[in-house]
């Protein structure tokens, strides 16, 4: 191992990732960490990142043989110590004092590591620097309120267009209905009542004609049987005089008198049948007549019942939809029915409220999306001059320059002044943008931090590309820190060299 | 003589208290999206209940 007496940064770090124990110094300049693979470079690195942000977990951090670990930096004069604890659950729990200037965006700016995928989340493309720089600027935090707020005035709108408020809109048409219904259960009711009315009085007409009728009947009956009784005194009158023409001999006065009056009984009784026959067949007809009303009377009876039995369906049908529509309505309404205040008028009142809130949530949105823009825009200018100046600076060969536009993508200018999306560039190419960016990024939002930290991501570079872009983030950043494959010979531990 | 500059918060009633903790909870990191919905649920109540009270 190889440590570095000059003053800077002292780094001590005990069972931290593959390291047991390692003291490390930092210089002011670049720090070039040089070691074979899985030989503690990123364990090195890692436990540095705990000591300024919280983004990689603990659990990444402590050697997974170990219960406890210790990190500690001398710096400035100060001593500052993290250490690692695993509970009995298996996680790990940190505690201690972080060095002064962390600032939870220092990861995202000043830490550029192949296992973050960082060259990626900048020039990714689409909307990836947009939320790169939404991060470091805290637009972030207001877009999310933005957002958040956005969903529930989306949430309150569906409320208000839902199926509850269609109720309640409907309930003044269904108070309509449920009166029409009513008066036409009252009309029906009407009608059945005329109508059986209608019935009694024919039938009460019927049954007078009837009761007329009746006693002509009798009369004619009784006159038939006073015939009868007449017919019957004849025949016996007829017998009593021929018994006494039998008994008398001689006196032919007497029986001739007695033969005329037998002759004149006869025909009495000849003329009582003859008003008999006609008596008999009187009476007949107006049993027949009888019997024809009786008839006609039934009909009318069965005639009359089909059209109540009619009315009477009709009446039931609506008295259901009567109770289905109380039922909707008493749905709608959703409020003590002892309420002494019209439904339709709280539909009003809650749909206010509503309206209210959701007022506010507007007013919310323009208000953040104001102080968004306003802290967007701001970082958007401060960074376009720093990348301005980086590319005046580093004079990359083939590009002209980097901007951001209204909307915060990311516009990459050639020399021949064509534009070129950042996604399409090589790899050493997307990683020297994204390292000129992430600096960018830093001197805009973390302008005093004073660590630069790029773990494993330069091997694509050559030799003179590497000093060409460590020499201009050495002009900006205190302490640059970089890690290496070892060269030939290097064994063991991390070693650091100093690049002045 | 210098002027007061009119700020969009001042027609915004309870914004200020609002966004300090939106932004507390945001910073916390944990369960953001919910407790967020809540604040602005309560905020926004408490905007209607004013509206409803001065009307």
């Amino acid at each position: 191992m190889l440590i570095s007496t000059q003053k800077g940064v002292h780094l001590e770090l005990e069972n931290i990732g593959c390291l047991r124990h390692i003291e490390v110094d930092l210089k002011p300049g670049l720090n070039i960490i040089k070691a074979p693979n899985a030989s503690g470079k990123t364990s090195l690195i890692r436990g540095l990142i705990s000591m300024f942000s919280d983004r990689i977990p603990p659990e990444h951090i402590l050697s997974f043989g170990s219960l406890n670990g210790k990190i500690s930096v001398h710096y400035e004069g100060e001593t500052f110590e993290r250490t690692f604890n695993r509970t009995l659950s298996g996680s790990v729990a940190i505690s201690g004092e972080i060095l002064p200037f962390a600032d939870p965006r220092a990861f995202d700016s000043c830490v550029a590591m192949a296992e973050t995928g960082v060259v990626h989340k900048i020039t990714g493309g689409g909307n990836a620097f947009r939320e790169y720089l939404e991060n470091l600027s805290y637009g972030r935090y207001y877009s999310e309120v933005i957002s958040a707020a956005q969903e529930l005035v989306n949430d309150l709108s569906r409320e208000l267009a839902g199926p509850e408020f269609e109720r309640f809109e409907a309930l003044p048409l269904l108070l309509t209905e449920l009166t029409e219904l009513h008066i036409e259960r009252d009309l029906i009711k009407e009608n059945i009542k005329s109508l059986r009315a209608d019935r009694e009085v024919e039938v009460q007409k019927m049954l007078k004609e009837l009761g007329n009728s009746k006693p002509s009947l009798q009369r004619e009956e009784m006159k038939l049987a006073e015939l009868e009784r007449n017919l019957i005194r004849e025949v016996e009158k007829e017998r009593q005089l021929l018994s006494f023409l039998e008994l008398t001999d001689d006196s032919s006065k007497a029986v001739a008198q007695m033969e005329s009056a037998v002759t004149d009984s006869r025909n009495n009784q000849k003329e009582i049948r003859e008003g008999i026959e006609r008596q008999t067949q009187l009476r007949e007809d107006l049993e027949a007549e009888i019997s024809t009303l009786g008839s006609r009377i039934e009909r009318k009876k069965a005639e009359e019942v089909e059209g109540l039995k009619h009315e009477e369906e009709k009446l039931e049908r609506t008295t259901k939809a009567i109770v289905i529509k109380e039922e909707d309505i008493e749905q709608a309404e959703r409020f003590p029915l002892d309420s002494p205040r019209y439904p339709g008028l709280l539909v009003i009142e809650v749909r206010r409220e509503i309206g209210k809130k959701i007022e506010w949530l507007n007013k919310v949105i323009e208000y953040f999306q104001e102080k968004y823009m306003r802290r967007m825009t701001t970082a958007k200018l401060r960074f376009n001059m720093n990348i301005t100046r980086a590319f005046e600076q580093l004079d990359l060969e083939g590009f002209a320059n980097i901007f951001l536009d209204q909307d915060f993508a990311l516009h990459l200018v050639r020399e021949d002044s064509l534009q070129q999306p950042v996604e399409t560039l090589s790899a050493s190419e997307r990683l020297t943008i994204s390292l000129i960016l992430m600096l960018a990024a830093k001197e805009t939002f973390l302008p005093d931090f004073p660590f630069f930290i790029i773990d494993e991501l330069t091997l694509s570079y050559d030799p003179q590309r590497f000093r060409h872009i460590m020499n201009y983030i050495q002009q900006h950043v205190p302490y640059v820190i970089v890690t290496t494959l070892a060269s030939a010979g290097i064994r063991g531990e991390p070693e650091v060299t100093f690049v002045p | 003589m210098k002027t007061r500059t009119r700020s969009s918060s001042d027609d915004v009633p309870y914004i200020r208290k609002f966004e300090q903790l939106a932004l507390e909870i945001l910073r916390g990191g944990i369960n953001t999206k919910g407790q967020l919905r809540e604040l602005l649920v309560k905020y926004a109540d408490k905007y209607a209940e004013r509206c409803t009270s001065g009307a």
